[in-house]
This record gives structure tokens, C-alpha cells and sequence, in this order.
């Protein structure tokens, strides 16, 4: 009996048959057997011999066993309960091909420890198992591919043929086919109903499921099974689950509480357990609209400002996927959007009267003076020259009302084209008067009757009389000397607007403030649950 | 046998500034320029550029003409330098301007007037923004008169603001483009 002498177990061997080694210092070959009768009594070890190895302590008599890998489980579990009987310092190397793993112990708990490292240097029966498994789950039994797929792999790993029909039947389960399985199912299903016969709302849906699944079963072949333990609903459209804009409900959240009248609606049948993170299949018909919701929440995005904050664009993006709006449409809604509550920015020639509008709406009036006189040279001049009487006349009328829009809906209707328009009709149409109306030249002394200001004089602020912005510097060759805005020229501009209709134009005012304050509330109580 | 000579051609023209500029030839390179400049605005057989001729310089030419300067002289002379002055520091003042380029005779203002054009420093020593002068020199003779020179030029003459003022109004419009 092997006492009080060092045991030296070492566990070695290439592919599914494993080599323990029992060597033991002092242990004389009589222990040694002892040992292995006691082991063949516990794990029916198959074959054993004694004889002469090297190892840990040294040349001596060791027990070499060698068996199959599933039981070198047990036989360790063995080992430990002779250790715990009689305790002694253990030395166990487990080995596979190439890999050796050592242990030196007095006490058993090592050896235990020892199993799942054991289990994790045998991958070839693991990556075999969850294979088997895997095939099992999917389709419910073994297809012909399957089937060729697992032999080909038991090939590959060298797993001999019994252990793997061993894994196989293990991973199948009882019932080797899918006939078989669907009759179970249905076998358990009425089983269930037998249990709780008056309150068919009591049976376990979401266990079954998960029955069905690890069966492989899926959910299109269960599902005429429920049927008749089902009471029919018949499914509303407003009844769908809507993905927005209700925060508590939703999809998006994690697995609802299964109800069972709610189960009962959806085609799935019972509510998965498994955690979903999209959202159900979109209900036929009618597909819901979401583009007056989507205008709604940019309409309360932009109330405070002409671009969204960071956080609202990433908001809207998110809704846009969500609401599955393309792309263009969004665009639409956003200018749309942007035009009513800002002013526009259409145009004849595919002019960007945006930064015009950005800059009217920071009040930057000199900058927007400077933006306009670019805008309209681009437009109406060749090589930015300052325009004349007579190149005032192809001016785009769209254009014009575009601009004149920006800066009257800016400045709550000081400034702006048709301001300048109705200034000269007062001024009884004279250019001079006009010009000093509007506050481009002002009463000179003695001689002259008016002398012109330098156009860093303007008043670039809504204290300026009306009419005074934009100032007509495109018109000029000079500025910072002298801003001189000729009578010709303020004829002709007049002439050109009178052929626009500027009388038609609309009076643009802003809207009042207090109603920015009502789409700013009612945008923080509508925003979806996204996640992010 | 009858030859036809034709004016050189604006490119042609521009290399001869660009070698003029490099050989440190400044008298000759600010003469080009102003003549560049005549040539290239609606009216080439005018004597001098006013405010209007300026508003129709072509922007390449005005460009061209810049770098060309600019380069040569790294930034010390050329419509650049003089507009950077401009904005910057004379902040649209021309006779500030003009003080701080050096193109005054005297420094009390208002009787501020300009130097003759032989009196100006036609080296690197002179101040940033000095050169090109000529165009702003250049004018018909009884206008010289009329502006208290001496009928050879903006000698001893009173400034022009809005000569000044257009070729910046000018430089700054063709940037926008």
C-alpha cells in the first residue's frame, strides 16, 4: 500500500488515450500493485504494467496505466479518494503530445483542480461535442450534411467511433429525429394542459419555448401546435407595438414581461426568452408614417437655434433610422423647416444664400452686408466688378426676393429691399431724397447739399433708420473714403424692382416669441428611446 | 519688306517683371507694374489709373502681378503687403497709410503731401508695403497740377483716398472669388 512514500502520477499520451504514471519513492513493485488492484476495482482500468521509468524522483518502479480520456476523470477522482484516505505528496503530470501538465500535491483538492484542466487539454472531444450540439440544436437531428460534416471531423481529430456515437446520441437527446421531437413536443404541450385544465393562461410559455429550442425546434413548426391552446385574438393594427414615441413600452428595452394575451397577438407566440435588442417585424398594413413626427422634432431642434445642437443631430440621425426616412426626404423636411421658421434661401441660379441667413440670424449686420455684396456680384457681375446702372437689369427676381426676405424677416422688418422700395415712394421718387432717407449721405454745409459718408460710418445695428441696410456697396468703387451710391444707379434699381413686382412681395415678419418656447417642450417629451 | 512688330503679350510682359524682380531691379520692375496695370484696365491709353479704371482691373492680372512681387521680395512688397497695412494697421486711413509706408514728405497733417517719385527708397532697407508705387504716382500732368504737385507726378501733391481705397476695394473683392 502506498502510505506514507511519494506517489508520482504522471499522465501522458497522444490523442484520446492518456498514460498515468504512478511512481512512488521507496514504493516497491507489491505496492505498486496494490495500487492498481485498487484502482481496477474503482474504474475497471483496462490494462496496467509495472515496470522501471524515470521520472520526478528519480529511476524507479512506476504504475503505468493506460486509459481511454473519459476516464481520466474518474481516475483521478479515484486517486483522490485513496489520497484522502492515505495522504501523501503527489506529483501528477498530465500530458498531451507535446503538452504536459504538472501538479505536486499532498492533498486531493489538487488532483480535483486538475479535472477541468484535463477536460481543457482534450479540445478535440470538445470541439467535437459542440459541434454535434450544434447540428443537433439547429435542425433537431442529423441531416445528411450534418452527418458527413461530423465524420469528416471525427477523422480529423482521430476520435474513435463508439465515443463519438457516444457524443452524438448525447447531443441528440432521446428522441433522435425530428418526428420524434415534434411528438414530444406536443406530447409535453398536452401534458401541460392537463396540469392547469381551467386556466389556459397558466401554462408555462416561456419555459416551452425555451424547450422548443434546445429541442431545435423552431418557431414556425411550434407555432400550429399552440393553436389549439390558444384563444384567437384578432390582431388590430393600432394594437401593434409602436417603436416611438413612448419611452416606457417598446422593443428597444429589454425582454418585455411576457403577457399572455400580448403573447397570444404577436406571430411569434410566446415572447423569447432570449434578450432582443430590435425591433418586431413591421405590421403590414398600413406602414405608419413618420415624416410630421420627424418634422415635428426638427421643428422643436431648431426653435432655439438655426442649427441643431451636437446632441439633437445625433438625436434626429438616430430617428431618421429608426422611422426608416431616406435621406432626401429628411433634407426636404429640414429646408422646408429651416425656410419657414428663418426665412428662405431659394434661388433662380443655385445661388447658397445660407451663410446670408446664418449671419443675419447672429445680427452680424456688416458681415451680411459684406456676404450680400459677394452674393450679388457672383451673381450679376464679371470679375467681381462693382456693378453699374446698366447691370442692374438681368438681376434674377428670385434672387432678390430672397435676399430681401433674409434681411427684412432678420430685422423685424427694417431692413431689407422693399423697406429701401417704400422709402423712395415716399421720397416721392427722387434719388437724392431717397439717399438721404435711408441715411447714405447726410446735409452738408455751405456749398454742397449733401456730401456722402465713409462706409465705415453706417450704423451697422437695428438703431439705424429704416432702409439703411443692405447698403448697395456693390455698386461702388470705393468704400472706407467714400461710400457713394449714385442717383443713376438707385434709378435703375428701382426700375428693375418695379419690373419685379415688388409691391407683391410679402411683408415678412418673424414669428412671435412665444412660440419658440412651446415646440422646445413638447420636443423633450416626444424624443424616441433610442439606444445609443 | 514690311514687319509687323506686335506689343508683347501680358505673359510675356509678367516674365520680364518676374526677372526684373529677381535681379533686385525695383525701379524697373514698380515702372513695369504700373504700366501692367494701365494696359490691362478698360482704358490702356490712359495716363494714369482712377478710381474708375481700378474697379476694371482683371483679378488674374492683379494676382499674378502680386505673387509675382510678393515672392521675390518675400512678402516685404507688393499689393498684399499693402493691403495687410491697410486693414491692419493704418485700419483704412490712407494718409495713415501712407505714413506708414513712407510715401510722406512731410508728417503734419492735414498738410501732409507725398514724396516725389525719385525720392523713394528703391532698396529692401525701405519700409514693408513701399513698392509698387508707381501706379499710385502715375498721372496726367494737369491733374498733378490740380492736386498741388508739380505736373511731373503725385510730387508735393495731396493724397488720394480713393485711389487707395479702390485698389484695396479691388484686392479685397477678387480674394472673394
Amino acid at each position: 500500500m502506498v502510505q506514507a512514500a511519494d506517489a508520482v502520477i504522471g499522465v501522458g499520451g497522444s490523442g484520446p488515450l492518456a498514460q498515468v504514471v504512478v511512481q512512488g519513492a521507496g514504493a516497491s513493485p507489491e505496492g505498486l500493485a496494490d495500487l492498481y488492484q485498487f484502482l481496477y476495482g474503482q474504474t475497471q482500468v483496462p490494462l496496467g504494467r509495472i515496470q522501471e521509468v524515470s521520472l520526478g524522483q528519480g529511476r524507479g518502479p512506476a504504475l503505468q496505466l493506460t486509459v481511454g480520456a473519459p476516464a481520466i476523470a474518474p481516475l483521478l477522482q479515484c486517486l483522490y479518494q485513496r489520497l484522502r484516505q492515505y495522504p501523501c505528496d503527489v506529483w501528477v503530470l498530465v500530458a498531451l503530445g507535446t503538452l504536459r501538465l504538472q501538479c505536486r500535491t499532498r492533498h486531493g483538492q489538487d488532483l480535483l483542480a486538475l479535472l477541468p484542466a484535463v477536460e481543457t487539454l482534450l479540445p478535440a472531444r470538445q470541439v467535437f461535442q459542440a459541434q454535434a450540439l450544434a447540428y443537433a440544436q439547429e435542425w433537431g437531428e442529423l441531416t445528411p450534411v450534418a452527418q458527413a460534416q461530423l465524420e469528416m471531423l471525427r477523422h480529423r481529430l482521430q476520435i474513435p467511433a463508439e465515443e463519438a456515437e457516444e457524443m452524438i446520441s448525447q447531443a441528440l437527446g432521446p428522441w433522435r429525429d425530428r418526428q420524434a421531437k415534434l411528438e414530444k413536443y406536443q406530447a409535453v404541450l398536452a401534458a401541460e394542459a392537463l396540469r392547469v385544465p381551467d386556466d389556459p393562461g397558466a401554462m408555462p410559455w416561456p419555459a416551452l419555448a425555451q424547450l422548443a429550442q434546445s429541442l431545435g425546434l423552431t418557431a414556425a413548426e411550434v407555432a400550429p401546435l399552440h393553436a389549439p391552446y390558444q384563444t384567437p385574438v384578432e390582431v388590430l393594427p393600432e394594437q401593434a407595438p409602436e417603436p416611438s414615441p413612448a419611452p416606457d413600452s417598446g422593443p428597444m428595452l429589454e425582454t418585455p414581461i411576457p403577457d399572455p394575451d400580448s403573447a397570444e397577438e404577436t406571430q411569434l407566440g410566446p415572447t423569447p426568452v432570449v434578450t432582443r435588442l430590435i425591433p418586431p417585424p413591421p405590421v403590414p398594413t398600413p406602414p405608419v408614417d413618420y415624416t410630421e413626427a420627424y418634422r415635428a422634432e426638427f421643428r422643436g431642434a431648431i426653435a432655439a437655434s438655426l442649427y441643431p445642437s451636437e446632441f439633437d443631430r445625433g438625436r434626429l440621425e438616430q430617428a431618421r433610422r429608426f422611422w426608416h426616412l431616406t435621406p432626401a426626404t429628411v433634407q426636404d423636411i429640414e429646408q422646408a423647416e429651416t425656410a419657414a421658421r428663418y426665412g428662405p434661401i431659394t434661388s433662380e441660379r443655385g445661388v447658397d444664400y445660407s451663410r446670408l441667413r446664418q449671419l443675419l440670424w447672429a445680427q452680424q449686420w456688416q458681415e451680411a452686408d459684406q456676404e450680400t455684396e459677394r452674393l450679388i456680384l457672383s451673381l450679376l457681375s464679371q470679375d467681381m466688378r462693382p456693378l453699374t446702372p446698366e447691370g442692374v437689369a438681368p438681376w434674377p427676381c428670385q434672387d432678390w426676393q430672397t435676399v430681401d426676405a433674409l434681411w427684412a424677416f432678420h430685422s423685424q422688418g427694417r431692413f431689407g429691399f422693399k423697406v429701401q422700395w417704400q422709402c423712395f415712394d415716399q421720397a416721392q421718387r427722387r434719388g437724392e431724397r431717397f439717399l438721404l432717407a435711408v441715411g447714405w449721405r447726410t446735409k452738408g454745409q455751405g456749398v454742397a447739399s449733401s456730401r456722402s459718408l465713409p462706409y465705415r460710418d453706417l450704423t451697422f445695428s437695428l438703431e439705424a433708420p429704416l432702409g439703411h441696410l443692405p447698403s448697395w456697396r456693390w455698386g461702388c468703387a470705393t468704400l472706407d473714403s467714400r461710400y457713394e451710391v449714385s442717383e443713376a444707379l438707385v434709378e435703375a434699381v428701382f426700375d428693375r424692382a418695379i419690373a419685379c413686382g415688388i409691391d407683391t412681395w410679402p411683408q415678412v415678419t418673424p414669428s412671435p416669441p412665444e412660440e419658440a418656447a412651446a415646440p422646445a417642450e413638447s420636443a423633450t417629451s416626444a424624443s424616441p428611446e433610442v439606444v445609443a | 519688306m514690311t514687319a509687323t512688330f506686335l506689343p508683347p503679350t501680358f505673359e510675356t510682359q509678367l516674365a520680364t517683371l518676374a526677372t526684373l524682380l529677381q535681379q533686385e531691379e525695383w525701379r524697373s520692375a514698380d515702372r513695369l507694374t504700373a504700366q501692367l496695370l494701365l494696359q490691362s484696365c478698360d482704358r490702356p491709353q490712359a495716363q494714369g489709373l482712377t478710381v474708375d479704371l481700378v474697379a476694371t482691373l482683371p483679378c488674374d492680372r492683379l494676382h499674378q502681378i502680386d505673387q509675382c512681387w510678393s515672392q521675390q521680395s518675400n512678402g516685404q512688397f507688393g499689393f498684399t503687403a499693402q493691403r495687410q497695412i491697410y486693414d491692419a494697421i493704418a485700419d483704412g486711413d490712407s494718409f495713415a497709410f501712407a505714413q506708414q509706408v513712407g510715401w510722406v514728405m512731410h508728417s503734419w497733417r492735414p498738410l501732409g503731401v507725398y514724396k516725389f517719385y525719385s525720392q523713394l527708397t528703391f532698396t529692401t532697407a525701405a519700409p514693408p508695403g513701399h513698392l509698387p508705387a508707381r501706379w499710385f504716382w502715375q498721372m496726367p500732368w494737369y491733374q498733378s497740377l490740380w492736386r498741388g504737385g508739380l505736373g511731373t507726378g503725385r510730387g508735393l501733391a495731396f493724397g488720394d483716398a480713393d485711389l487707395l481705397d479702390a485698389l484695396m476695394v479691388r484686392l479685397g473683392r477678387c480674394q472673394q472669388v
